[in-house]
This record gives structure tokens, sequence and C-alpha cells, in this order.
């Protein structure tokens, strides 16, 4: 199975080209090529996954490539590496790949360009799986584009509203910066090492620090200058204005893309290369401080929102927040144990609120209510995706985020336990706004009589991911069941896996967090579901801090600011010079004398062979001539 | 021992040749023609069969097993290089037969029969020149390919640009040949050997004295006249233009990889020597400057796509020969990938042009408007095709340009690349114009152009390998890096 696992990013990409090149006229056909792919990719890595496991844990590095480009002295090349890391993704990524084309099948029904959707899901996960299974900088770069390359033609799928066209070019552009810093770092490592190879990267800097031929400022310069890339695609403060205008897109995109695989790339790739990060303090604390501050910034956010996908889509920050503070504090276990389980209950969230969308083709939580007595499935699937991200024993969120606060409170990061506690409360804020999410839209009255009336259940290729995942909600975490830790003996930085505490020691260090976070459900439900307090009224008590939370801290004006009042001034200046000097000057001067001088060159072209001859003789006896004298 | 081997290719033209001639000459004129092409065509496809099974990949008996395979002496010794060589020539002669094929249905003549022997009379000159290591063979084999070039550019008979294009190329082509006799005479006389290994050892260390470098330069005066080297290009434009097209693209392809492989051979193995090499790779680099600059610069002022494509066949010769004074295993595999590259690039819009042509009787860049609504494919392979000779990313010309110039930049001719770069530039803006009129300008007369089922797939074929070569160059590097091994 190992050896054919470049066929994994190989598959999707062929369906795209198969849809793009000839099926896009058949809307089934299409569909039916791109999931098929998607479900073999599946297996596939499964078959990998299986195998991987089979090996001596020493021997879990499967290494291979190919030469793409010769450019002496050195040589690019294309692989696959196979590691515990990789497999884990391998599995994330295809499941909901898998479970979000099937969904896409009924909530795109309707859409004229449903081939074509469906292609782009194909490139999508072509891309994601080429960056999964990278062996080298530059391919891990090249997945990374193209898969921001795809997160741009999603969110602007519907291109015809403005807010989508807005939306996909702040991603793009937003993504651009992050991007830089990732390229100049990845030139970095070519030009200082002479290689692009992860595991040779990883042998030149180990053999570098220990006799010190590198300095670990160095090393920590280089990644941070790929941190960079990790900021913007994991939408990490102060690049996560991207993230929520990216819910434009159509909701299983948001499921897939923006909240479940392509924006945990960045995560994944600082685990890819953690020997660079874990090489400084410096940059280990940068990464566990941006990650700790995401993480209560975004929550603080999401109380104050109305719209069902902002709501989530800052919880994908808060949670992505938790995963990048988690590496930062040298928990690369529970790090990544988030990433899976939090791939399954956000992708279910989203998946979920897709449901609802689609029966009420409203996207404002004031416009819903009640919902639980028309969506049975919904309901019952989004609250266990919710009591999963709350962190309720024994959903999944429970143990990965439980580990998470575990490994920064015996981090060695320089304040460690300011961010511990900004973990706790930030499990709190979760707790508390996304049982008011549920209470909202799922309990209570109809708010809506008209759109409520209309409202359905999903059909059957919707709401069958839904229980899937539902059920991955609750089952993944006990992967690392107390005492036991099947996934810390799988995946783990170095040759000795993180061990994991024992169910007594767990519930002895939870308890705080478990509490709180029951107290923010129960806070939640006083508001919204016995509605003891008014909320309107907290509202208007505190109405700075409130504005301040429901316009997003104002960063969206700031940089709008930023960019309309400063950028463009600097831009004018540089066009004024690009208008007048370059363009009429230099550029048209050039071409009109490089047109001038074909013109009169042409003429030497007289026709007559005498010249020509001529011409010939002339030169070799100036040539000789010249060498001769 | 004379190994038949070391000329099989050779071989298979010359008597597929004298076949076409034996069934017209049963056959009459009333039948179709077909029969010929297909005739042709197998006999091409023989030939690069034929490398294979010298390449190693052993089907017939007459394959020899151990080494090049040699005849007459050595004088005829076909190693890897000369191999890579052929394959390229031999490519582009089936590439031709499928032009030709077109273009007399449109200019049917009485006499194509006696065309495709003389086309393969010519491939089989330039294929046996790649091969030949001593100089009278090698001018042998040269004037086989270049006279028949002569007739094939005047086979229009009631053509009037035909007939001048040939007088022109007849003339000047036997000027220079002169000159490159009288080179080689000299050689001869100084060395008193035509092998060209041998002339490495007698010319030995000395350095160059004004004999020798009158020898010298009147050889490279005489073969830069067949690569179309400024200042020796001057009956380019002419010929290119007036010369039936399949001719024009045969002649901007074959005969030019032919020239340079007569060029790496006698000057990369008999003038190798440090003092004569310092002399001829410094003028060289002059020669290709003045190519790139004038070729590129005249190409600005054309209207006529096949005068624009003889200048632009000019400022490619000085890219490749940018590669080839660098020398070396990187300046030797660059040469040769580019001229690979350079093949499918340049056919692919010949192809394209005669197809053209053929349906608006026209060449000019004007006739091109609205194109790629006409056919779709020939849109893309303008596109692709003239893109790639301006060396834009991604398509094979870019990366063929980056090992041509990597290589300059490395043996200290870092100007040079400069140069080519500066220029590459300038000829965006002739290759873009004819893509602009066919992907952007509104067509005159929207009918669609048809192509039979060969025609289609050869452009397929085309822009394929032009753009796979440019993601993904390293199949055809490893060849041509074993093929650069002969030498260095």
């Amino acid at each position: 199975m190992i050896q054919h696992s470049w066929l994994i990013p190989g598959m999707p990409a062929l369906a795209y080209a198969v849809i793009v090149l000839f099926t896009r006229r058949f809307k089934a056909l299409s569909a039916g090529i791109s999931i098929l792919a998607m479900a073999a990719c599946f297996f596939l890595s499964m078959g990998v996954f299986q195998e991987l496991a089979k090996l001596d844990p020493s021997a879990r590095t499967v290494s291979f490539s190919w030469t793409w480009l010769q450019i002496p002295p050195w040589e690019a090349h294309v692989g696959v590496l196979i590691d515990p890391l990789c497999a884990n993704m391998l599995l994330v990524v295809t499941l909901v790949s898998l479970l979000v084309q099937i969904y896409s099948w009924g909530y795109m029904h309707d859409d004229e360009r449903f081939s074509v959707y469906f292609s782009y899901l194909s490139l999508f996960s072509a891309s994601m799986l080429l960056l999964v299974v990278a062996n080298n900088y530059l391919q891990i770069f090249i997945g990374w584009e193209l898969v921001g390359l795809c997160s741009y033609l999603l969110i602007g799928f519907w291109y015809f509203k403005p807010e989508a066209a807005d939306a996909c070019k702040k991603a793009f552009v937003v993504n651009r910066i992050g991007d830089m810093g990732f390229l100049m770092g990845v030139i970095t490592i070519g030009m200082m090492f002479q290689t692009f190879d992860f595991a040779e990267v990883q042998k030149i800097v180990t053999q570098g620090l220990s006799d010190h031929t590198y300095s670990t400022t160095f090393i920590a310069g280089i990644a941070l200058l790929l941190f960079c890339g990790a900021v913007g695609k994991s939408a990490q403060f102060p690049l996560h204005v991207w993230l929520p205008d990216a819910m434009e897109g159509p909701t299983p995109v948001s499921a897939l893309i923006h909240a479940a695989t392509m924006v945990a790339a960045g995560v994944y790739m600082v685990a890819r290369t953690y020997t660079l990060f874990s090489a400084d303090p410096l940059s280990m604390t940068v990464v566990a401080w941006v990650g700790g501050f995401t993480a209560l910034f975004a929550a603080t956010i999401a109380v104050a929102q109305d719209d069902i996908k902002r709501i989530l889509a800052y919880s994908t920050l808060s949670q992505l927040g938790y995963m990048i503070l988690s590496l930062g504090a040298g928990g690369y276990t529970a790090g990544m144990f988030h990433l899976t389980t939090h791939a399954c209950f956000k992708a279910l969230l989203f998946l979920g609120s897709g449901s609802v969308i689609h029966g009420l083709h409203n996207q404002d939580i004031w416009k819903m209510g009640g919902l639980w007595r028309k969506m049975k499935v919904t309901t019952l699937t989004f609250a266990v995706a919710t009591l999963a991200i709350a962190g309720i024993p024994p959903f999944a969120g429970f143990f990965s985020k439980d580990a998470i606060l575990d490994s920064v409170h015996n981090s060695a990061v320089p304040g460690h336990c300011v961010l511990y506690y900004m973990g706790v409360f930030t499990a709190f804020l979760t707790a508390f706004y996304m049982f008011r999410l549920f209470f909202v839209v799922f309990t209570g009255e109809p708010r809506d009589h008209h759109a409520h009336d209309h409202a359905h259940e999903s059909p059957l290729n919707m709401t069958g991911p839904l229980v899937v995942l539902a059920l991955l909600s609750l089952c993944v975490g006990w992967l690392n069941w107390p005492g036991v830790g099947l996934y810390s003996q799988f995946v783990h930085y170095g040759s000795v896996p993180e061990g994991a505490a024992s169910i007594g020691v767990l519930l002895g260090q939870s308890w705080p967090t478990l509490l709180l976070v029951v107290a923010g459900i129960a806070l939640s439900a006083a508001f919204y579901y016995w509605k003891v307090f008014s909320a309107e009224k907290m509202a208007e008590k505190f109405r700075p801090v409130y504005l301040l939370l429901k316009n997003k801290y104002y960063f969206d004006e700031m940089y709008g600011w930023l960019v309309k009042k400063v950028l463009f001034g600097l831009a004018s200046i540089f066009h004024w010079f690009d208008e007048k000097i370059v363009d009429d000057g230099m550029v048209d001067g050039t071409g009109w004398i490089n047109q001038k001088m074909g013109g009169l060159l042409s003429l030497t072209q007289t026709g007559y062979i005498q010249n020509y001859a001529w011409v010939i003789f002339a030169a070799v006896a100036v040539i000789f001539f010249c060498v001769s004298f | 021992m004379i190994q038949v081997s070391a000329f099989l290719p050779e071989l298979w033209l010359v008597g597929t040749a004298i076949v076409l001639l034996l069934v017209d000459l049963v056959r009459g004129q009333q039948q179709s023609k077909d029969l010929l092409y297909w005739t042709a065509g197998l006999g091409t496809l023989g030939a690069l069969v034929s490398l294979g099974c010298l390449n190693g990949c052993c089907v017939f008996s007459a394959c020899s097993a151990s080494g090049p395979a040699q005849a007459f002496a050595g004088f005829l010794k076909t190693d890897a290089l000369a191999l890579f060589f052929k394959l390229v020539i031999l490519l582009a002669t089936l590439l031709t037969l499928v032009m030709t094929f077109r273009y007399f249905k449109t200019h049917g003549t009485y006499y194509q029969a006696e065309f495709l022997a003389i086309l393969l009379f010519s491939a089989a000159g330039a294929s046996a020149l790649a091969s030949a290591q001593e100089i009278v063979t090698l001018y042998i084999s040269l004037e086989t390919l270049t006279i028949s070039s002569y007739l094939l550019a005047s086979f229009m008979k009631k053509d009037k640009g035909s007939n001048e294009a040939g007088m022109k190329y007849l003339l000047l082509g036997a000027f220079s040949s002169a000159l490159l006799l009288l080179g080689f005479s000299y050689l001869y006389g100084l060395t008193g050997t035509t092998v060209i290994a041998d002339l490495a050892k007698g010319l030995g260390t000395q350095a160059l004295s004004p004999m020798l470098a009158l020898a010298v330069i009147l050889v490279i005066g005489g073969l830069a006249f067949k690569i179309s080297l400024a200042p020796f290009h001057m009956w380019t434009p002419d010929v290119y233009e007036g010369a039936p097209t399949p001719v024009t693209a045969f002649l901007s392809v074959a005969s030019k990889t032919a020239g340079f492989a007569a060029f790496v051979r006698l000057f990369w193995v008999g003038l190798s020597s440090q003092a004569i090499a310092s002399v001829w790779v410094g003028l060289f680099a002059v020669l290709a400057a003045l190519s790139i600059i004038l070729g590129n610069l005249e190409a600005l002022a054309q209207h006529n796509i096949k005068r624009l494509m003889a200048y632009s066949s000019i400022a490619q010769a000085g890219y490749i020969s940018t590669g080839f004074l660098a020398g070396g295993q990187l300046g030797l595999t660059a040469v040769l990938f580019y001229v690979f590259v350079y093949l499918f690039a340049n056919l692919g819009v010949f192809l394209a042009i005669v197809i053209v042509s053929s349906k608006t009787g026209s060449d000019e860049i004007a006739d091109y408007a609205g194109m790629w609504k006409r056919s779709p494919l020939i849109g893309v392979v303008l596109l692709v095709g003239l893109l790639s000779l301006a060396g834009v990313p991604p398509f094979a010309g870019f990366s063929g340009k980056w090992y041509l110039f990597g290589a300059a930049v490395q043996m200290g001719y870092t100007w040079l690349a400069l140069v080519g770069m500066v220029f590459s530039v300038v000829s965006l803006y002739y290759y873009l114009q004819v893509v602009r009129q066919a992907l952007v300008a509104d067509a005159k007369d929207p009918s669609p152009i048809e192509m039979n089922w060969l025609e289609k797939a050869v452009l397929l074929v085309c822009v394929l390998f032009t753009v796979t070569l440019g993601f993904w160059p390293t199949p055809i590097m490893k060849v041509a890096q074993a093929a650069a091994t002969v030498l260095f």
C-alpha cells in the first residue's frame, strides 16, 4: 500500500482533469467521479495507515521521491513521506473530504455549476493531499499555494454575489502576506542547506546545532518565517480577518476547507517542521503566544455574533489557536490530536448549519428557533458536536482539549501560567457561545413563522454524513483513552511518546476546567433557554463592550483604514512615478527605439545576393583582422 | 570492419527514397498520392526505430553489443551524442512530411514523389552529419543536406518566390561552402589529417598562428551560414519566406540541428585545445549576441509570419550558441535539451502556419485574426508554441533557456546571458503580436478550419511536449546528459 501512496493525491487530480476535460456537461457523472476518486483515496489511506501501524515504531517513516527538476548544483524532487503524522492527516483529510462531497451532492443539487463545483473540490483534495504527503519544503509550498487557489475559487464560487467576490479576494490577499514569509523561509532553507528535503534538513540542523555551525536564533528566524505562512493559512491573529468572510462560500466548502482541513494545514506544517521550531525557545514562545491569544480573542468575538456560520468561523479561529498554542507549548501530540477531533466535530457543526440553512434559506440565528421539532437528525447531531466542542466527557473534544491544557500547564514557555488560564477561560467562553447558538437555533419557539413552516429535514445524502460525523465526534477522543493512549503511542515527536495520564490524574487535573465549562453551559441556558436573564439588557448595560465584540474589535475597519489611507497613499505616489517616468518615458521609449531600430535594420535586408555575399566576405575579413592583430 | 548499424538510419532513409521513386515510376501519376506519403512516413519511422535499437534496446542482430557502432575506418561513429541529434532530425523530418501532405493538397504539384525523395535524401545527409568523425565525411554529408535543400527550396517551379529563394540559397550556399572548404584545406595543411580527433593531436597546445586563425574563422563562417548565425544570416529571411513552407520548417529545425552537430564535433573535439578555444569561444559569444540582437530587433518590423519565423530562428540560433560556447557537460546538455524543445515548439507553429495558409492562402499576420474561433487547437498551438519560443514559463522554452543561460553564466559569460534575457523580452512583443491576432482580434472570415486526424494528433503532441517538458524536463534532460557525456 505504502508504495502506492502517490496515488492518494494522484486520483483526485485525475478526477479533476476528467471532469474539466470531458464530463462537465453531465452533472451526476462528474459528482460520481469525484466521489469515487475520494472514496478510493480514503480506502488507500486506510491501507497506508494499517500498513504503517504494523511496522515497528522506530521504522514508521517511509519516504521515496522522484527527480522533478535538475538545476545544477541542486535538484528539486517530488516525493512522498509517510509517517504517523502524515497517515493521521491523510485519514482526516480523505474522510472529511469524502463525507463533504457526499453531502454536497444534496446541498448543491440545484446549482447550475454543479460539475464545476465538484471539479474544484477534487482539485482541492489533490492539492491538500499533495501538501500532506510532501517530503520536502518545495512540494509543501506548491501544495500550499494550490490549496490557497482552490480556497479562492470556492469562496468566490457564487461570484455574482458581491460579498463572495470581495471575500475571495480578501482571503487571497491576506494569505499572500503570510505566504510571502513562508516563501522566504523556504528559499532561505534552500540557500543555506542546499536541499529542500525534510529529513536532510532535519539532519543538517541537528548536526549544525550540536557543533554550533548554526546558532539557535538563526534557526528560530527560519522557523518564524515559516510560521508566517501558518499564521496566514490557519488564520491566526493578526491575519485572522479573512476566515470569517470566507463563509460566503457554499457551506460544505466552509466545512471542508475553512474548518476541517485546509486551515489546519498551518498546524500540520508547524508539526511537520517541528525540528526548526523546537530548536530555540524564542520561536516556541512566539508560536504559543500567538496561538493562545488567538484562541481567547476569537472566542470573545464569537459571543456577540448573529450569523450562524460566523459564530462557527470564530470558533474555528479559537480552536486553531488552541492547536497552535499546544504546538508552541511543546504539546506536539496534543495539538495534532485536537486537529483530528476538531476536524470531526467542526465539520459536523458546519454541515449541520448547512442543513439548517438548506431548510430555512437564512443564516441569522435570530430568525431561527425551535428547529428541533422539524429537524430531528440535524438537531441531535448538532447537539453531539456542541457537546464535543465544549469539552464534555466522553465526547472527543474533552480529551484533546484537556491534553492541550495539560501540556500548556507543564510547558517551559515563558508565561505558561497565563497561557494556561487563558486556555481555561477560552474553554468557558466556548461552552457559552456554542450553547447560545444551540439554544437559540434549535430550542424555544420559532421566531420567523413563515420560514419555520417551510423548514424541512434534509435528504439522506446530507443527514448520512452528519450521523457518521456525530459518531466520530463521540468516539474519536477514546483513541487517547486515559492510561492507554493509543494515539499518543502512534503520533509523537522524537522517539519517546508523550505518556497518557491515567483516568484519576486526568480528572484530578481537569475538574476546574470542567466545572467552568458546565458553568458556561448553565449561564448560556440561563440567558437563552430559561431566559432568567435578558441578553438584550446585558448588551444594553455593557454597550461599549458589546459593540466592540460585535464589530470584531474593529479590525476590519483598522485594516481598511491602513490600506485605504496609508497603502493607497503610498501607491498613488508610485503610480505617478510609474505612469509618467516608467511608462511614458522608459517603457514607451524603449519600445519606440526598438521598433525604429528594427525598421532600420530591416533595410539592410536588400534582397540582393551580391550585398549578402559581400557581408559574409567582409565579416570573415574583419574577424580575421581583429583576431590576428 | 564495417558495421552496417552505424549508418542504419541513413540506409533506411535512402532506401525509402529510392523505393518512392520506383513506386512513382511504376504507378504513374493517375493514382492518389497517399501511398507515397505512407511509404515516406514508414521509412522515416523505420529510421527512428533503428535509432532505438542502436541505443541498446536491441531487436535486430545487426546491433552492436559493445560500444557505439562505427564504419569506414571509424569515419562514421554513431555514439549517444550522434543518436540524440539524429532523433531530433528524424522527428523533424516526420513532422515535415505531415506538413508536406497538407501543403501539396492546395499547392498541387506533379512531382510529389520527387519532393519526398529529395526530402529524405536531405534528412539522410543531416543524419549522417551527426555521426561524422572526419572532415571530408562531414563535408559530404553537409552537402547532401544542403544541395537537396536548394532543390527543395526552389521546388515550386511556377512560383516566383520559390525560384528566387532557391536561387539565392544556392548562390550564397555555394559561396559559404567555398569558405568552409578553404578552411578545411588549411586545417588539413596544418595538421596533415582529416580525422577530427587527430586534428586536436596535430594542433597540440600550439598558440594560434594567423594561418590557423584564418582556417578557424573560415570554418566558422562556412558553418555559421547553415545555422544562420549573424552576420552570416542574411539569406535566411528571403529563403524562408520564398521557399515552400514545409521546407522552411525543415530548414529551421533539421538543417539547423545538423549544423550544430557539426559545430559540436568539430570545435569541442578537433579545436578544443585551450589556446584555440579561448579565441573561438570569445568570437562565438560576439556572434551569438549579434544574432540575438539582430534577429529579435528585425523581427519587430515583420508582418509576414514566415519572415517573422525566419528572424525568430536567427535569434534562436543565438540562444543555442550561448549554450554551445559555454561547453562542458552543462552547456552541451543545455544545447541538446533546447534543440529538442525547439523542435516541438517551432514545428508545431509551422504546421499551424501550413494549415492556416492552405485555407486562407495567406501568410500575413493580419490574416490570423480570430484564428482561435476558427480552430481552437490552432489557437492553442500558436499560444503555447510561440510563448515557449519566447521562453515564458511554464512552457518548455523557459526551462530550456534557463539551462542555456545558466551554463553561460557558469562559464563567465554573464553579459551574454543578460543580452539573451533582455532580448527575450523584446521577442515577446512580436510573438505576442501573432498570439494577440489569433486570440483577441475578431475574425474577418469566421469559417472553421478543418484538419485530418493526423494533423490534430501531431499538433496535440507538440503542445503536450511543450507543456510537459516545461513542468517536468527531467526525462529528456537525463537522455541529453547521457549524450553530453560522450564529449565531456
